[in-house]
Formats: structure tokens, sequence, C-alpha cells
């Protein structure tokens, strides 16, 4: 089963990305900010994919991302920006600190399949 | 926009009822001019009980509901504990009915029974009011009396024991107002003579047509709306409305059911979980979207696309053809994936053809404009920033408009077949 680790100082999305991402066969651990999402990787926990938010206290997404790619223990984790910056120069700024794909709130379930089988931690429906 | 007066008034109630209901009826005026129905959830043996209290708090006479009887103005009517409360039109009147049918929502007597068939008898000649109580019993009920014009009250969160089932109309859009205990009854009474240039004319009660709805009515789209922010985060706002009718319509039909407001009636009367998500499916599944059937795509890079290249370094020449091209996402992915990855095409002759049967979708196949949603599905990030620009936000959703055609290729959207 792979893993899926929800960084998002909102219960409600954290709730809602939980809820989508089990319903596609995914182990969902979730923390509320960016310290306790390195905190997390630093114990060891496997994770496949990081749905990170970019706007968080203390420790934003952009920090998180910056810090993950820094270390090479954590190459093969894919990491999806889930954000309500839909700027073009903030989706730039993501994918050359590292993220792998980015999705804008609000979204679908359809919309996060879609980006999770493009990361390639998801079977793409036959259809 | 002037209402239709108000025929009846009919209240839905549970938990924390039989105190609230003593309140209403306290405040209600003698000369309210109309007829009462109340739904208790209650077992049989309290209703007597509590039809004999409130008859003695009421000015105008309160008895449980009986079979048969006529349904007449100033007199107030409770449902019998374990049996439904409908009302039936007969020829120029209107009778109750009590009978044992099947619980509905669990629950028997039913809130949605009740509006059901006032709905169905006064069309929009109606006030629901909808108090303390848990659960959602009614909500559909009152979905469906919105839709034909008719009017909700909702009791306050503050007021209500449990704010259940006010809270699911006032969720769903469907509360006119929403009103403390206190001033219930005043708001009632308000809402009941304000209009009432003559009282209820049994002739024109009898030839009330309901209100046809060609299109979702403003409540099934607040319900719609609602539910899909609840399952998917998807904020629909009102210019949407047309999409919300497009998408259900042919699941209504697919149902048996005559129109996209049944269909949401329907699913907000049922805790059918398979229902709900077809509806949030159909919401939320584009028939289309950018780079969609990932097989397809990969073939077409992988094989297709370096062997026709290959067969035509002659002539330099290619023609691709988007069949049933919809909105234009499967053509522009074919030219976005064209420029990243083939780039000595940029010297050929390219043209991407693109035809669609609706001339409307191929009008926005020719704007390449896409909402963030549309932006969201399949396209990777990637791509959105090389080959898509910022085109102003709307303010609900932004749109991004695609400048990927490439200068290798030339689109040409057409409702005409290639020949």
């Amino acid at each position: 089963m792979p893993t899926a680790l929800v960084v998002d100082d909102s219960s409600t999305i954290r709730r809602l990305l939980r809820r989508m991402l089990e319903e596609i066969g995914f182990a969902v651990h979730d923390v509320d900010n960016g310290q306790a999402a390195l905190d997390l990787l630093a114990r060891g926990q496997a994770v496949d994919v990081a749905l990170v938010d970019w706007n968080m206290p203390e420790v934003n997404g952009l920090e998180v991302i910056r810090a993950v790619r820094a270390d090479v223990a954590y190459a093969a984790l894919r990491i999806l920006v889930v954000t309500t910056e839909t700027e073009m120069p903030r989706m730039i700024e993501a994918l050359e600190a590292g993220a792998d794909e980015y999705l804008m709130k609000p979204f679908s379930s359809a919309a996060l399949r879609d980006k999770l089988a493009l990361l390639g931690v998801l079977q793409p429906t036959a259809s | 926009m002037t209402r239709p007066p108000i025929d009846v008034v009919a209240i839905g109630v549970s938990t924390g009822g039989p105190a609230a209901l003593g309140q209403i009826v306290t405040d209600l005026p003698a000369d309210l001019g109309v007829p009462v129905v109340i739904v208790q959830h209650l077992p049989a043996s309290f209703t007597p009980l509590l039809a004999e209290r409130l008859g003695k708090l009421s000015r105008s006479p309160l008895v449980e509901a009986v079979d048969g009887a006529l349904l007449e103005p100033g007199q107030l009517w409770l449902a019998p504990g374990s049996r439904h409360l409908r009302v039936r039109s007969d020829g120029e009147v209107v009778r109750l009915v009590v009978d044992d049918g099947e619980p509905v929502n669990g629950c028997r007597p039913s809130v949605d029974v009740l509006l059901g068939t006032v709905a169905e008898v006064y069309g929009g000649r109606a006030l629901a009011v909808m108090m303390t109580g848990m659960g959602r019993d009614g909500l559909w009920g009152c979905a469906r009396l919105r839709s034909c014009g008719g009017q909700v009250l909702a009791q306050d969160r503050a007021s209500s024991v449990v704010w259940g089932m006010p809270g699911s109309v006032v969720r769903a859009g469907l509360a006119d107002a929403v009103v403390s205990l206190d001033r219930l009854a005043a708001e009632i009474t308000h809402r009941v003579t304000r209009a009432s240039g003559g009282a209820m004319t049994l002739g024109s009660l009898s030839s009330h047509t309901p209100v046809p709805a060609p299109s979702v009515s403003a409540a099934s789209f607040a319900f719609v709306r609602d539910l899909l922010a609840h399952e998917s985060a998807i904020a629909l706002d009102e210019r949407q409305r047309y999409l919300v009718e497009a998408r259900l319509a042919p699941l209504a039909r697919n149902r048996g059911l005559p129109s996209v407001d049944a269909l949401v009636a329907a699913v907000a009367a049922t805790s059918d979980q398979h229902l709900r998500a077809m509806v949030v499916e159909a919401l939320t599944t584009n028939e289309t979207s950018f780079f969609r059937d990932v097989h397809a795509f990969s073939a077409l890079e992988q094989t297709v696309l370096p062997d026709l290249v290959e067969r035509r370094a002659g002539e330099r020449r290619l023609r691709i053809w988007s069949a049933a091209c919809s909105t234009g996402q499967e053509p522009y992915s074919v030219a976005m994936l064209l420029a990243d990855r083939f780039p000595q095409l940029a010297s050929w002759d390219v043209q991407i053809l693109a035809t669609d049967l609706s001339a409307a979708v191929l009008e926005r196949a020719r704007t390449a404009r896409y909402s963030q949603q549309e932006v969201n599905r399949g396209l990777p990030a990637a791509r959105l920033v090389r080959h898509f620009s910022r085109a102003g936000s709307a303010p609900c959703c932004s749109a991004w408009s695609s400048r990927s055609a490439a200068p290798t290729t030339s689109m040409t959207p057409s409702a005409n077949s290639p020949t």
C-alpha cells in the first residue's frame, strides 16, 4: 500500500485529503506544520508522496521542499504542492525548488488522482 | 418578485419539540386564517398527551390529526405518533390523510412525507417551518416546496436543542429566514398575512398547477453547491447553474426522474452514498481533460509520432485530426506534445484539425481559455508553466490561456469533417 503524507495547517483540508487518499488505497499520515513533516521523515517514516501546502506558520511548504531535496535520503519521495497560490511565478518557484507536481485549491478528487498518476504513485484508471 | 399568498403552514420538529411547540402555539394568533399541520417525531403513546397539552395553550383548536378530516383555516393538526400525516385535494377541498406507510428517513411520521404532499397540493402557496430536531427529515420536502415557489423558515441554532433539521435546510440554502423561537410565531403570522389580498379561495387552489421547472431551481442549485463543496472542495458559483443542469440531466433520466430538481430532491432525501457519489462524480469528471488516457498519449509519444516523423521526413508534412475534440484539451495536448518532444517539426508544415458536433464546445476550443479546475486535470505543472499564461482572473475561477499551439503547429477547430 503506497503511503502519503499530508502537510497542511487546515484541518478541513487534511480531513478531505485523507478521505480522498484512503478511498484510492493510500495509507495516510497527516501533520499540521512543516517542521512536523520534517521530523516525521527524519524518524524514518517511509513515505511515497508528500502533499504539501504552501502557506503554513513557522516552516512553510517551500522550506519543506528545499529541506527534503537537500537530503539524498529522500530522493525517491514525490512532492505534490497543494495550494491556493495560483500565480505562475509561484508555481515556477515551487518546481525549481524541487516540487514534482502542483495542484491548485480548490481541486476535485479526479484532479488529485490525475496528479498522483502523473507522479507514478497511482495506477492510472483504464478509461 | 412577489410570491404567492400562503394557504397552509406545515411545521416539522423533533428533539426539543414539545417545549418549542408549546411556545409557538401560545404565540400564534387566533385569527391566523390558514390551517397549521404539525409533524412532531414521537411514538404513538405520547401524542395524545402532547395534543392535549398544546390544545390548552393554543388560542385555536388543536387536535391529533384524523384521517379524512377537512383541512380548515384556523385549525391546528398534530400528526398522531407512529403514523404518517399527508394532505390530499378532494375536489374543491383539502383533506388530511393519516396512514401507516413505510417510515421515511427512519421516521414515522415523517416531515418529508407531509411536505411532499403539501407541495403537491398547494404548490407555492405553503410555508414550511423547520424547528429543533436531530437529523435531516424535512430537507427534501423543503427543497421540493422551494422549487414550487413555497417558503421555508428555520429555527435558529441558539434557540434549538439540536440544530439538525433546521441546520440542514439552512446549509442547503433553502431557508427564507432563520428565526429564534421567540420570534417564530410572529414571523409565521407576518408571512401568512402579508400577501393575503384575500383569504384562500378553494377555486384557485384546485386550479393550481405545479410550477414547471425547466431548469435547476435556486434551492436545488444551493443543495448541489453545498454537497460539492463538502465532498470535493469545489466551489460552484451561481453562473454554473447551467453546468449542474447539463451534467445532472442525463443522470436524472437514467434514474427515471422527470427533472434535475427531482434528482436533487431524491439525493437530499436519501442516505444512499452511491447516489450522492454519482452526483459528485457527474459534476467533477470532465469528459475531457488534458492528456486524458495516459496510455494513448504514451503510445502517441513513444511509437506513433516517432514512426510518422520518420516516414514523412521527405515531404515534411503532418496532418493530425482530433475528432470529437470537445473543448479542445485533446488537440492542445497533442500540440504541447509535438512542441516538447519533436522540436524538429518547427520547420515542417504541421496542422492539427479539431472537430466536434457541438458549436458551443468548438467556440470554447477556439478561445483556448481554461478554468483552474480544467488545468488542474491531467496537465503536468511543467507544461502548464511552459505553454499557458494567465488570462486575467474571473471572480471565481482563474482562467488560463493556452499559448501552446506553438509556432510549429496551426490549430483549426472546425465543425466539418476533413475530406
